[in-house]
This record gives structure tokens, sequence and C-alpha cells, in this order.
């Protein structure tokens, strides 16, 4: 397993999903931080967005 | 019918017009040209009622955060100064009642550094349109002269990225499927922006989209979505994110996609209301509502039907949509684009088959979650026990969760003989030692302050799970408090030592130089053994102190009183033992006063002071396992709204408790067969309805609490 699929995910349900792997293949980088700072710090990081943006902003 | 949600997204027309002529715009060039009797500019004064009705809406429905976005036209047309006015008044007006997000969102041709220090002083950001590359850009975005306004929006763009990193907030594109998808693509990752969204162009029945084919939007998203793909996800696209958070049963990220209730709304420059302005597409004042920000506040212009026809979810979609298997995902798209003369917006929309093909690409391509949770299990916990699939689903994602912590642990330490060791036994007896639950607990505090000295855990793990694996091998570790912990073995006191040798020969453990074995004790229950967790030195986190190792008499007495306990749920609740089973694995004895507690980190613990009778200690169990519970549906499920404030953290609580109540109401209501139940669960419900009306809880969320609550309703029926 790798960074691919996991950019800065913030929703529990992709976070949790990281957890998932052989002991020594577990994940690195942007998702092992994703994973401390949901599990460890108990940080969330607003969504980039707000639910139901209006679609004309970014 | 009016609208019961409060509105939290704001779009403000600071400026009705524009320096581009962009073709495909759908504020001057869409069937909508209410823009010619607009003022030019929003004045201030009317920008300070907008701020009163925002800021009334706030504290009258409890909202603390807003979104708020300038918007046109052009907003820049404004010019710097009008802008910061119309920006320090709408700050005033909401200050003190909750906090603003605010965004700007322009063509980019006027950005300069005047604009971006006024933006970053008061932390508005700023996101860009772009179509693409050079080619794809000048084909819609040009001057009414024909120029290209491309270098404009590079420049600016330049600047944002370099200058001002801070407050880029992302390019908007919208498509054009004669453009070259990757080549779009590119261009638009090659800016480096925080966030990308890729927009289909204003069509409705009447006004088609231009295609070649009958999927053209599809294959075309498709195309960018497997490169996106391909690349690592480099950056968030906002379409293609909301469609993956749909399909895992998250929220939906946009407007124009899922079945979230519309929460925005839209205020002219000469104050008026209006509804989503892109349904401007669809006729001749189309978004209007009759209401303005100095007669009506926001709460009367919620009554607008048109509004809360975007608030239906499903049931305010087209029978097609409807039966649609993507309907979740789709949600019948961007309102606007499902209007047809004669139906009004009560159809598919005009991309309907792009939308669903785009959608199963997206599912089809995107990995299935390896912790789904079914909405059936999820209810079932919700509803008060759960199921033993909802119990065995949380226990994975807490063995996921410990495995990854402690695998974190290691990879702070760098590589060791013991972390080899682990690695080279079977992992469903490595997940056995591991599921010990103090591990996250010691692995937590680890990686909380990671320059502390080694305490040997990793290596004690390790022993333990090579001892029952039955293998062989040898350890150093080193002796803490003259003693070595093996976790779901025991305490081994080595005094006097610093470091130890630990021999394991066919699953038999040797501790060189030790002077007494402390094993661990199991409570036998029902038929299921519960560790009493008395000798960990990671165990005193429940806010009381860890009581010291139970002598053999007072373990006597655990076993007789958590017997009798087990015998008592067993005969008035039995649906709940399946749960105490599956949430508890071990109990931490503390000192005080009978009591019981659990931590989020210890999921399967309960520190308990024994209570005297077991009446009392089934009400304990029951409390804490509920909250063990609740804790493991947080860790694989946001039920709360990403917050800085601490709002969400009391109302957590709120609904911890509350949870806990749920069990202990329904084990009390038995046993006074019903005369109990009416007045608690009036009181439990009570406390539901305060966190619903809270405007802390996600669309799960909501589900969760609400199911709780007819299990309340049922009681009192």
């Amino acid at each position: 397993m790798n960074d691919i699929m996991i950019a800065a995910p913030s929703d529990a349900s992709e976070v949790i999903d990281l957890c998932e792997a052989p002991l020594s293949e577990l994940p690195t980088g942007l998702a092992a931080e994703a994973m401390v700072d949901r599990f460890v710090h108990e940080e969330r990081k607003p969504r980039a967005y707000a639910v139901g943006a209006f679609n004309s902003y970014i | 019918m009016g609208t019961r949600l409060p509105f939290r997204q704001f779009v403000l027309k600071v400026q009705s017009r524009c320096d581009l002529a962009c073709d495909h715009c759908y504020v001057y060039e869409h069937a909508d040209q209410s823009w010619r009797g607009k003022p030019i500019t929003m004045a201030v004064e009317t920008m300070a009622q907008v701020a009163t009705r925002i800021g009334e809406h706030a504290k009258s429905q409890g909202i603390d955060r807003v979104h708020a976005v300038l918007h046109g036209g052009e907003p820049l047309l404004c010019g710097p100064e009008r802008l910061s006015a119309l920006i320090r008044a709408l700050e005033s007006g909401v200050r003190g009642i909750c906090d603003l997000d605010l965004h700007i969102h322009t063509n980019g041709v006027l950005l300069d550094r005047r604009f971006c220090e006024l933006f970053r002083a008061h932390d508005v950001k700023v996101g860009i349109s772009l179509d693409g590359d050079r080619a794809a850009n000048d084909r819609h975005r040009r001057y009414r002269d024909g120029r290209s306004s491309f270098d404009k929006v590079a420049r600016a763009i330049e600047l944002l990225r370099t200058g001002y990193p801070e407050i880029y907030s992302g390019l908007l594109c919208t498509i054009d499927v004669r453009n070259d998808p990757i080549a779009v693509y590119d261009a638009l990752v090659s800016h480096d922006p925080p966030a990308i969204d890729l927009l289909l162009p204003h069509a409705t029945w009447d006004d088609p989209p231009f295609r070649a084919g009958e999927t053209d939007y599809a294959d075309w998203l498709a195309a960018i979505f497997d490169k996106w793909l391909a690349d690592g996800r480099p950056v968030p696209i906002r379409t293609f994110d909301s469609i993956i958070s749909t399909s895992r049963g998250g929220p939906a990220l946009t407007e124009s996609l899922g079945l979230e209730p519309s929460d925005l709304l839209v205020v002219e420059t000469d104050g008026t209301f209006e509804q989503a302005d892109s349904i401007k597409i669809a006729f001749d004042g189309a978004p209007e509502t009759g209401k303005d920000v100095f007669r009506h506040s926001i709460d009367q212009v919620a009554e607008h039907e048109g509004l809360a026809a975007r608030q239906r979810g499903s049931d305010g979609l087209s029978a097609t949509c409807r039966a649609c298997p993507v309907l979740d995902s789709c949600g019948g798209g961007l309102f606007a684009h499902r209007y047809r003369t004669g139906s009004g917006f009560d159809n598919p929309s005009v991309f309907c088959a792009d939308l669903k093909k785009l959608i199963e690409h997206v599912e089809r391509r995107v990995s299935a979650p390896r912790h789904p949770v079914p909405r059936a299990a999820l209810r079932s916990i919700a509803a008060g026990q759960g199921t033993v699939e909802a119990l065995t689903i949380l226990q994975r994602g807490q063995r996921s969760i410990r495995r990854a912590l402690i695998a974190s642990v290691r990879g702070q330490a760098g590589p060791s003989p013991e972390w080899d060791l682990l690695c080279r036994i079977e992992p469903a007896i490595v997940d056995e030692v591991f599921a010990h639950p103090y591990n996250r607990v010691w692995a937590v505090d680890r990686l909380r302050g990671p320059d502390r000295r080694d305490d040997g855990r990793l290596a004690a793990l390790a022993c333990a799970a090579a001892a029952r694996a039955g293998m062989s091998a040898t350890l150093r570790l080193p002796v803490t408090d003259g003693a070595v912990f093996l976790p779901t073995v025991g305490r081994y006191e080595v005094p006097g030592a610093s470091e130890t040798t630990v021999e394991i020969r066919d699953g038999e453990i040797t501790v060189e130089r030790a002077a007494a074995v402390h094993r661990v004790r199991r409570l036998e229950v029902g038929g299921h053994p519960l560790m009493v967790e008395d000798l960990d030195p990671v165990r005193d986190c429940h806010g009381r102190p860890a009581a010291g190792r139970l002598t053999d008499e007072q373990a006597g007495h655990w076993q007789a009183v958590f017997g009798a306990a087990w015998d008592i749920i067993a005969e008035r609740c039995p649906e709940y033992l399946p749960t105490l089973t599956g949430a508890l694995s071990a109990v931490v004895p503390v000192v005080g006063e009978p009591a019981g507690s659990s931590a989020r980190n210890a999921f399967g613990s309960v520190a308990l002071a024994l209570p005297p009778d077991p009446e009392t200690l089934c009400v304990l169990l029951l409390r804490e396992t509920q909250r063990i519970k609740l804790g493991g549906v947080l860790d694989m499920l946001d039920l709360f709204e990403p917050r800085a404030s601490t709002v969400s953290v009391d109302t957590q609580r709120l609904l911890s408790d509350s949870y806990a109540r749920l069990a202990v109401t329904d084990f009390r209501r038995r046993r006074s067969q019903g005369r109990f139940g009416i007045e608690a669960a009036t009181d439990v419900k009570a406390t539901l309805d305060s966190i619903l009306a809270s405007d802390s809880l996600t669309r799960l969320g909501r589900g969760f609490v609400e199911e709780m609550r007819r299990t309340l309703d049922a009681w009192s029926a």
C-alpha cells in the first residue's frame, strides 16, 4: 500500500481504511499523517468544501 | 410548505457587470436577463443590511459558522476600496454571532497586489475561473472584442500561488468536451491549486448542451478521473471527491450532485433574495423570491416554495431519479439542469446519461471500502444493542486502528528485531495480542511524546505473540519499575535490573532473573473470558486511580459479583449479552466509590470500582459498554461535522451520555415492567432533540440520533 488514493483524506471512513494493510505495508507519508492526526491528536481536518457547496465558486 | 433547515451559504452579488463576455456565462447569456435592471454595484448600506439578516438568522438557528461568497458579475470591478467597505460591513454584522468563512470568486483579470493584500487582511479566500490551457480558455473566456483573457488570468493565478498561497482556494473550470481533457487537467494542475472543480456547462432540456455522442461529458470527465487516480489524487477535485464521498455513505460536497438539502441563498446587488442563480438559465425571472433584505428576514425567505423544494432530498426528485441506482451520488444533478418547459424541474438532469455513467465509472475504479458499515448494522447499534455483525464490524475497525498506531510507533523507532519477529508471526495471532485494549492507549501516548525512552512494549508484544504462536525467540527488554509486563500474559518481577532477556522456547516464556510472576487473571462470565487487567502500567487512564494487583480473595469476589450480574442480564435482557461480550474484553479495578468509566482509546475495557451488588454492576457494565460502542462508531464514521469550536465536543458528550442512558433505561424499564421507562425516556428524548437542533450532526449523525429516538418513542407509546 502506498499513498495512491489517499490525498489528504478527512472522512473517518477513508482514514480508517488506511489502517487495513499487512503490518509491513502500513501507510507512510500523507496517509500515516492523516491517521495520526485523527487517532492520536484527535484533529479533524475541515472538509475541503462545504457540504452541498455552491458550485460556482471554489 | 416551509423549509426547516437553516441557510449556511450566502452568495453575495456585489457587482452585476463583467469585464469579460464569456459566451457560456449563465448570468448574461441565458434566459434570465434581470441583471439589466440591477444596480451595478452593491451599496455598502445594502451589505450592512445583508449582514444584519445573516446575523439574525445565525442567531435564531444556532448556526456557528456561515460561508459567504463575494460574487458577480465580476466582483473585482467594485475596486479595492468599495470591496473593502463591503467586507467590513459584512464582518461587523456577524461579529460575535458566528464565524464567517469568506470567499471571492473572480475571473482574475483585475487581480493585483492591492486586492490580494485586502483579501489576506480579511482572510478572504480567492477562487479563479480557468477553463484549462490557453486553447481551452480562449474558446469561451474572451473580452467583448474577442481578445484572450488567458495571460492576465495566468498572471493572477501565479500571483496568488507565489505571493498569497494562504488565500488561494482553487480553480473552477467549465467543461467543453471539444477541449482535450488531459490537456485541461494538466494545465489546471500545473497551477498548483489547493482544489479544482470541473463544472458541466449550463444547459436545460429546452436548451441542451453541445454533444457529439450520448455521453460525451461522462467520457471526458472519466478520462480526467483516471489520470487523477493514476497521479495519486494530487489535488482535491470536488466533483470526484463528492462521488467518492457519497458512494461511501458520506455527504455530497457540491450542490450539483447528491441529496443534501440546499442551504444556499443568493442576494443580488439591490438586496433582493434569490434562489441559486444557476436557475437563471431556465426562464426569465426564475430565481426570484419576491423578498429582499430590507423588508424580510431570512427565516421568512425560507418559506419560499422554490427553496423548500430543494430541501426535500429524494422526495423532491422525478420518478425516474427516485428509481435510479445512483440516486444517492447523483441526486438529479444540478437543479437548473432539470428544467423543461411544461414539466418545470420535475425531470432528470439533461446530463442524466453522463452523470450515471460517470458515477458508475468512479465507483468501479475506487476500491470498495475496507471497513464498510452497512446501514442496517449502524441502525442496530443506534437502536440500542447492536447486532453481533455490527459488533464484529466495530471490533475489526479497532483492530485496524490499533495495528496501524503500533506500526506508527515502530516507524518512529526504526528497524528492530522485535518488529521483524512480529512480521514473522501469523497475523491472526499477532492480532490476538494487539487486541489488548491498552495497546492503543500506549501507542497514542508514545506518538504524542515520541522522544520518551523506549519502554519495551513493542518487544513485550512480540514475546507474547511468539509464545502464543508456539515459536522460539530471544529478545532483550528494558526493565521498568522493577518488572517486565507482557500484555495478555503477566508481569515478571526482575528486581535490581535495568534490562533482561526474555527467551521463548516452543511457546514457553523464561525471563532472566525473574523473582516472581503475576499472571493475568480472567473472569469466566457466561462462557466469556474477561481479562482482569490489574498489571498493565498504562491502564491508569480512566480519571480514577488504578487499584493495585487484586489478591486471590478479591479476585474471587469479583468473579462472584460478575457471575451474578451476568445471570441477571441473561434473564432480564438476554439480547444485551452479545453486546457485552463483543464490546467488553477487560476490566480494570480502580479505587474509590463504586463507579465505572471507559476511555475512547481503550476499546473493550471498563474501569470499575466494584459495587457490592450485582444489580448495580449490571447498570455500570451496560452504561460503559454503550460508551465503548459509540466510541467505536465515532472512530469509523463521522456523526459530527468537523468544527473548530468546542460545541461538537460538548454535544458528543451529550450523545455519549444519552446513548449510555438508552441501555440503562431499558434495563430498569424491564425491571419495573415499564413504569420506569416513560419518564426516563422523555428525559433522554429531550436531550436528543437538543442535539438534533444543535447544527453539529452530519447526515449520518442525524440518522443515528433519530434511530435512538425511535427506540425511546416505542417505549413510551
